[in-house]
């Protein structure tokens, strides 16, 4: 048994000597038979595409160049993806969005750079062959005007007019879902971009409410936000007008890239007062500073609308109000800065070339209407009543919170001189002339009142809803827009150039900006915001 | 022939040598014992990472409520049993609140379940007049069972003092007001305790030297919620009460203080005898001011 196991044994390891040395000594010839596989070269791509985000489609139709002869696309596999987030972070990602020789791509992607890859296989060898691109997705929603304005139904409804640079203007309508069905639209505020805090805002003002819309770039559809008055005003004054009622938010921003004219600090004007606050740590105001000392108990008065400041100005610093119970001016007081202040004062007053207590004139002044412009060095304007005459006063914001506002001119008008004026609804002056244009049912005016002279612009067979100049879009203060509204033809928007002649009054239509909405137009406001 | 075997067999033993490495993990084999899992520390560290706490506050003086339910947890070490395990909390004859009046524990029989390691003991604490002027104590002690003992006597896991605190007065893991540090000795023990004095809200303005609301004291505060018509809640963060809205309330309250402060018999004085102070009254009081720390002995005596 024993030898025969040995036996065995032996066996199997000698024959395993015999195999592995055998084995060992073949010579390995190679193979030198080669076969040429198919390489490919990818063209017909561009390095970089720029295209609207939401409303534009990426289409590429590669050119593909294989190395053999005749090779058939058959054999290849297609993938595009794109590439999100650097290649070091945790969110880095590829999303495939065709499988599909040629790409149609409806860009569907939030506003940024994106890159790109056309990735094709050769399914016989299994090699992959690769061509990126860049894709910069643009919002329709970052740059152009706001309209805002009512339908038939007398519903809100928001359209954009977008203009991003270098491409076409298009409209983009009902841009506010207005879900809850808000109605009486009559101003659009928005604040422009701020660097500190959260604290951007677009306002929609109806008759009796406000409410803060969603200004997001990335939305082809926005509503209302939750924010309101009740959550960032704690006025504590007996005397205080509530429910809030917003009127305006300045200083606005300014120019085409929507500057804020001060990131930190922002006034808050309500139908009743006026509020000041440092926005850093966030939007909340306490009493208002339209009142006449510092104590609680001090009297209250209502401020016309605007906050007079230079508006051709970077930065704004300090400001102005017209105190509308007591028909006066009046200057901030009580702070390192106006925004800072506590309550406001009559500034130094004398008679030339005009007070600025309207008290002083029998009968007394009220203000009609007011603006800052950015013309002869970012002069503001007022015009004035008597309730017989008018009165155009010219003068200039303080550049300190010591400082007080510099008078510049005053004219009459005398009401016959200008066309029904009396009967106007819009204004907007002409800040680098003395012009004020003005609307009456749908005739447009404007008089020089300076050489006293009224020129009828245009009637246009509807009503004129909107009327102001728009330096800010294109830093022309000579822009002016008018917008129109009848059942037949709903809104229209357009464009006129105002000359910059002091002996003429010119107002030219351009007309290639003539844009139609389905809305009555109550306000246009133009917006720069990435956001 | 025989060495071949040889070979074969030293071959087997050094495999089964090598097997013989793998190195076998004991079970677990202490006890199944109870303790207070009520932890606390600051909200950026990982809750898992917290240190625990023997006690736990009703501070009805910064709420709304007449009412507030705690959970605490309270957990078993071992392995999860394949049975529902039983055992039950009681107050401690060191418990001066009252069963009923001050608290009710919703559930003194506890219930470990299988598969599970830890359960929750329900109390809700009850505002009573009891409080206005005492802090009340319920001691929770856990009551072992034949199979959960209870073995943390000493659990001394006291925590460093988190970023931000840096006095006894302030640390929570000190026991409140004084300068005794709260380490866990026994975790079979939880204290509860009750009280309805208000402490300074996050949203007040003000120190000992000045600040919109001047130094904090149950009494100004409580006048100032009346005369303002805020609340509690108005005060429990600066989001709720921005610097803004202080000064707007600081000059209604100041100007109630000044109004007060007509004559001796109606000025409104704080808790330690001084007159009630906010910064309005510095602003805005003129002649009639005072500061932080005039008496009216002082004020009406000058």
């Amino acid at each position: 048994m024993d030898t025969m196991k040995y036996r065995y044994l032996h066996t199997i390891l000698a024959a395993s000597a015999i195999i592995g040395a055998i084995s060992s000594c073949v010579e390995d010839k190679g193979n030198y038979d080669l076969e040429e596989i198919n390489e490919l070269t990818i063209e017909g791509i561009e390095d970089s595409y720029s295209l609207f985000s939401l409303t534009e489609t990426l289409d590429v139709t590669p050119d593909l160049q294989p190395s053999v002869k005749g090779y058939s696309e058959d054999n290849y596999e297609f993938n595009w993806f794109v590439c999100e987030g650097a290649l070091t972070t945790d969110g880095h990602k590829h999303t495939t969005i065709s499988t599909e020789r040629n790409l149609h791509y409806p860009v569907n992607l939030n506003p940024g750079n994106y890159s790109i890859y056309f990735q094709v296989t050769d399914k016989n060898t299994g090699v992959k062959f690769e061509k990126s691109l860049t894709l910069t997705a643009m919002s329709p929603l970052v740059r152009g005007f706001y309209i805002l304005g009512n339908k038939e139904d007398g519903i809100a409804g928001l359209d954009f007019l977008s203009m991003p640079t270098g491409r076409d203007t298009s409209l983009i309508p009902n841009l506010f879902v207005n879900k809850n069905g808000i109605k009486g639209a009559k101003n659009l505020v928005f604040t422009g971009y701020y660097a500190v805090g959260n604290n951007t805002a677009l306002w929609l003002i109806t008759e009796d409410n406000q409410y803060t819309l969603d200004f997001s770039s990335t939305k082809t559809e926005v509503d209302v936000l939750p924010k309101n008055l009740d959550n960032i005003l704690f006025p504590t004054m007996e005397g205080v007008q509530k429910p809030f009622h917003l009127a305006n938010v300045l200083p606005a921003p300014y120019g085409p890239n929507c500057t804020a004219l001060c990131g930190s600090n922002r006034i808050l004007l309500t139908d009743g007062e006026a509020y000041c606050a440092s926005i850093i740590s966030g939007e909340a105001y306490g009493q208002p500073v339209t009142r006449d000392a510092s104590t609680v108990t001090a009297n209250i008065f209502t401020p016309y609308k605007v906050a007079f400041y230079a508006g051709n100005s970077t930065y704004v610093s300090t400001f102005f109000f017209y105190d509308t119970t007591n028909n006066c001016f009046k200057v901030p007081t009580g702070g390192y800065s106006s925004y800072a202040c506590t309550f406001c004062k009559k500034p130094t007053d004398s008679a030339t070339p005009f007070y600025w207590d309207q008290t002083n004139y029998t009968p007394v002044r009220t203000i009609v209407y007011g603006e800052n412009g950015y013309g002869n060095a970012g002069r503001s304007y007022a015009l004035m009543t008597d309730g017989q005459n008018y009165y155009v006063y010219g003068f200039k914001a303080q550049t300190s919170a010591t400082g007080m506002p510099t008078k510049a001119t005053a004219s009459t008008i005398d009401p016959n001189d200008a066309i029904d004026i009396a009967k106007a609804s819009h204004y907007a002056f002409f800040s680098m002339q003395q012009i004020i244009l003005y609307s009456v049912g749908s005739k447009l005016y404007a008089y020089d009142y300076a050489r006293k002279d009224c020129k009828m612009i245009n009637d246009f067979g509807e009503e004129i809803t909107y009327l102001a100049f728009d330096f800010h879009s294109a830093s022309r203060p000579t822009d002016l827009l008018v917008a129109t509204y009848s059942p037949a033809q709903k809104g229209t928007l357009c464009k006129y150039t105002v000359t910059d002649d002091i002996n003429n009054i010119n107002v030219e239509a351009r007309v290639d900006d003539v844009w139609h909405t389905d809305l009555r137009i109550e306000k246009v406001f133009w917006r720069y915001c990435t956001n | 022939m025989k060495r071949i075997f040889l070979i074969l067999a030293f071959s087997a033993m050094a495999m089964c040598g090598l097997v013989s490495c793998e190195k076998e993990m004991m079970d677990y084999e202490g006890e199944a014992s109870l303790y207070f899992d009520v932890r606390w520390y600051v909200s950026h560290i990982n809750q898992k990472y917290w240190p625990h706490r023997d006690w736990s506050e009703a501070t009805f003086g910064n709420m709304e409520q007449n009412d507030t339910t705690y959970n605490f947890k309270i957990a078993v070490t071992g392995y999860p049993a394949d049975h529902d395990r039983e055992f039950t909390v009681v107050a401690t004859d060191t418990t001066n609140a009252v069963e009923g009046r001050d608290f009710t524990i919703e559930n003194t029989k506890c219930v470990i379940k299988a598969g599970e390691s830890y359960t929750y003991l329900k109390v809700t604490a009850h505002r009573s007049e009891q409080m206005l002027n005492d802090t009340l104590l319920l001691q929770l002690k856990i009551v072992p069972s034949d199979e959960l003992t209870l073995m943390f006597t000493d659990f001394k896991d006291a925590p460093v003092i988190p970023s931000g605190y840096s006095t006894y007065n302030d640390n929570p893991f000190y026991f409140p007001g004084t300068d005794v540090k709260s380490v866990n000795h026994n975790a079979a023990f939880h204290s509860l305790w009750l009280y309805d004095v208000p402490i300074k809200p996050a949203g007040w303005y003000g120190t000992e030297i000045g600040g919109i609301f001047g130094k904090f004291t149950a009494k100004k505060w409580r006048l100032l919620m009346e005369i303002t018509g805020t609340s509690i809640a108005d005060f429990a963060s600066q989001t709720t009460m921005p610097s803004a809205r202080a000064q707007a309330l600081g000059e209604t309250f100041g100007k109630y203080l000044l109004d007060m402060a007509a004559s001796e018999e109606t000025c409104i004085v704080d808790e330690d005898g001084t007159m009630m102070w906010v910064n309005y009254i510095d602003t805005n009081g003129g002649t009639r001011k005072w500061s932080q720390t005039t008496t009216p002995y002082g004020y009406y005596n000058k």
